[in-house]
């Protein structure tokens, strides 16, 4: 019972999803485009924190495998990857719509797209956009070898997700820890699969 | 093990930022003698600013806003002054009080 329902598509599609129903509901709730804070700018930068920790969390299940290979907890995660990746991008989506609608109009976004904390974001977005529209079945199909060459895009990406978030200045510790984590276990694993080749 | 492992993850995951940012720090100042919010927002007003919503940090005012050249901007400003003593748009700083006394 328990075992259907925890591996069940739709659970996890509702888990990745609920953020997001929190998010509308803070939207729809704190009255957007009133007085003070709107809550486009009140959300923008959670969802840009969530996106980063899906993308940590996304990268940080091959090297766990490695860390833990007999964990029947990291195997359940690694069949489900794409799912976490998919949600990282959602919620990067979100972001950027989010920011968009707070600048108001393209002149304002230009206005700062040559700032480096902006130009990385959306360096992070575009890099992460191939990803996403072939994250389906029938691409992985097609692609073939290839999409797992593509998939190499998640690196260059997620060092322009740490350098966006280090340079809003909006919280680097934070950005240091997610990243810092993500960093070591990618040691861990190098060290690991380096390993046989000496003896 | 593995239990161990993943609380540590989740213990690292659940630490949010965006706290003390020690960006910048005014002087040390007598809390009574702070302007109010609707003081603040009142001045930068009226000097051309837009002012979407502000915070303390380092003793200071941190006001979030648009400012005359409609850069979308934080500002920190004295609090008992109200003069403007930083100001940076999207992590870069536009404008520091100690270079423009130099």
């Amino acid at each position: 019972m328990w075992r259907a329902l925890r591996d069940h598509p739709h659970t996890l599609w509702g888990l990745l999803t609920l953020p997001g129903v929190v998010f509308l509901i803070l939207w729809l709730a704190s009255g957007h485009g009133g007085a003070g804070r709107s809550a486009t700018a009140l959300l923008l930068h959670p969802t840009g924190e969530l996106s980063a920790r899906l993308m940590v969390v996304t990268m940080a299940i091959s090297p766990m495998r490695h860390v833990l290979p007999g964990s029947d907890f990291w195997r359940w995660m690694r069949r489900r990857r794409r799912y976490f990746g998919v949600a990282a991008f959602g919620y990067a989506l979100l972001h950027t719509a989010l920011y968009l609608a707070d600048m108001g109009s393209p002149g304002a976004v230009m206005s700062e797209v040559a700032l480096s904390a902006i130009w990385t974001g959306w360096l992070a977005f575009l890099l992460l956009v191939p990803l996403a529209l072939t994250s389906n079945d029938a691409m992985l199909f097609r692609l073939g070898r290839y999409w797992r060459l593509l998939q190499r895009l998640t690196y260059p990406a997620a060092l322009a997700v740490l350098a966006h978030w280090l340079l809003i200045h909006d919280g680097a510790a934070a950005a240091l820890v997610h990243f810092g984590l993500l960093a070591a276990l990618q040691v861990l694993r190098l060290r690991n699969t380096l390993k046989p080749m000496e003896t | 093990m593995t239990r161990s492992m993943i609380a540590l993850i989740l213990l690292s995951l659940s630490t949010t930022g965006a706290h003390a940012t020690g960006r910048f720090h005014c002087e040390a100042t007598d809390r009574a003698a702070w302007l109010g919010e609707t003081q603040v927002t009142e001045r930068l007003t009226a000097a051309g600013w837009q002012v979407s919503h502000m915070k303390e940090d380092g003793g200071c005012w941190e006001v979030y806003g648009t400012d005359p050249q409609n850069r979308r901007v934080e500002a920190y400003l004295h609090p008992v002054s109200g003069e403007v003593q930083l100001v940076s748009q999207r992590g870069t700083v536009v404008f520091d009080i100690r270079d423009a006394n130099e």
